[in-house]
């Protein structure tokens, strides 16, 4: 259990960048008329998620200051 | 030079910390009644707020806008919670400290065992600049650096308290319960994220940042720009353009380092009768203090 809870804490901003961040953006993209073309437009919001939240665990902060 | 010695005992006697005690006790009696209400008042209207805007029956922005006040409504019962000044060390009474406590805090998506063994340890070693596990927001540079810090998540890395504190049993105990709490609310905001993305976000996570930031600024920062450490040394009295009334009366934050146990809404009137104590203690700003506080929006420009 403490072993499941330190590797969920450890890739916790990961875990926020693809879930979290990929839902908004996702969600904004829908909004956004001239974006309704653009194919895989899902699977593109949630990679971005999982990007920014990679560099910002890799960086350990979100910010860049 | 005897002479001097005798006045400055006399002084000491006058405003011993007995006498001093003794007054504030007056003071610390009172149910927390507003307390109780505020905290469960902003946490109801945060949940209604969900099926209110989710069926279209006001719109997102109103929504965003009355979770934010929420947000920064959030924190001080919490706080009182964390005191016990609740239960008031009744024993029977002290599932209300537990209840109000984590309830209120439901909208700054915070575990509140963490916040009352960190805030604990936050009056015990205050200005401390290894101990102290608020130093970072006490103690930023400016307003921007604080909010930049919060917003990049260090100004909430408790695992460093943890470490720190890592033979205090009762510490580590209160944080494991909260740690439970921390990965639930984050399973939850995951979950509810994928429903409800935009919502999620404007109606819970952008709030709770709003309401942490405004928290720290003024439970934090303000209190103790500028101070040392030592009892009657580590918080000030401060006064600002803004009434009292939107920043939760944080002017007057020193009284409650100095006694914890003043309910919230009877610290003015506490400081009016302690004010003499204050004074002769050197409390930062003390010789600031109005006569009357009760009432009194403290604003200076």
């Amino acid at each position: 259990m403490e072993k499941f809870l330190e590797t969920i804490l450890a890739y916790n901003k990961i875990g926020f960048g693809l879930i979290f961040i990929g839902s908004v953006l996702n969600a904004v993209s829908q909004e956004i008329v001239v974006l309704n073309e653009v194919p895989y437009l899902s699977s593109i919001s949630f990679l971005l998620g999982f990007v920014i939240g990679l560099v910002a665990h890799i960086r350990g902060k979100w910010l860049w200051v | 030079m005897v002479m001097g010695l005798k006045i400055r005992d006399a002084i000491s006697e006058e405003f011993s910390f007995e006498k001093e005690k003794a007054v504030a006790k007056k003071y610390a009696q009172r149910f927390q009644w507003e307390m109780i209400l505020i905290g469960i008042g902003q946490a109801c209207v945060w949940f209604s707020l969900w099926p209110l805007v989710i069926y279209e029956i006001i719109p997102l922005w109103v929504g965003f806008i009355i979770a934010s006040i929420c947000a920064c409504m959030a924190y001080l019962p919490s706080h009182e919670a964390q005191h016990g000044n609740y239960s008031r060390g009744n024993p029977k009474k002290r599932w209300l400290d537990s209840f109000v406590g984590n309830f209120t805090l439901v909208t700054l998506i915070y575990p509140y065992e963490i916040l009352r063994v960190t805030h604990m340890k936050h009056h015990a070693y205050t200005n401390h600049d290894d101990k102290d596990p608020d130093f970072l927001t006490s103690n930023a540079k400016s307003v921007v650096e604080l909010i930049l810090v919060s917003l990049n998540g260090a100004s909430t890395e408790y695992d460093k308290a943890k470490e720190i504190y890592s033979n205090d049993i009762a510490f580590q105990k209160g944080f494991e319960k909260g740690i439970k709490v921390a990965l639930a609310y984050r399973a939850i905001l995951m979950l509810l994220v994928f429903m409800f993305p935009l919502q999620t976000l404007l109606l819970w996570w952008i709030p709770a940042k709003i309401g942490t930031v405004y928290t720290q600024i003024f439970f934090s920062y303000y209190p103790h720009i500028g101070t040392e450490v030592g009892r009657y040394k580590d918080t000030r009295f401060w006064q600002h353009w803004m009434p009292r009334y939107l920043n939760h009366s944080m002017q007057l934050h020193f009284v409650h380092h100095l006694h914890p146990n003043i309910g919230h809404y009877d610290e003015p009137k506490a400081i009016e009768e302690l004010k003499p104590f204050l004074i002769a203690r050197g409390v930062p700003g003390a010789e600031e203090i109005p006569d009357r506080v009760t009432y009194n929006p403290l604003v200076k420009i």
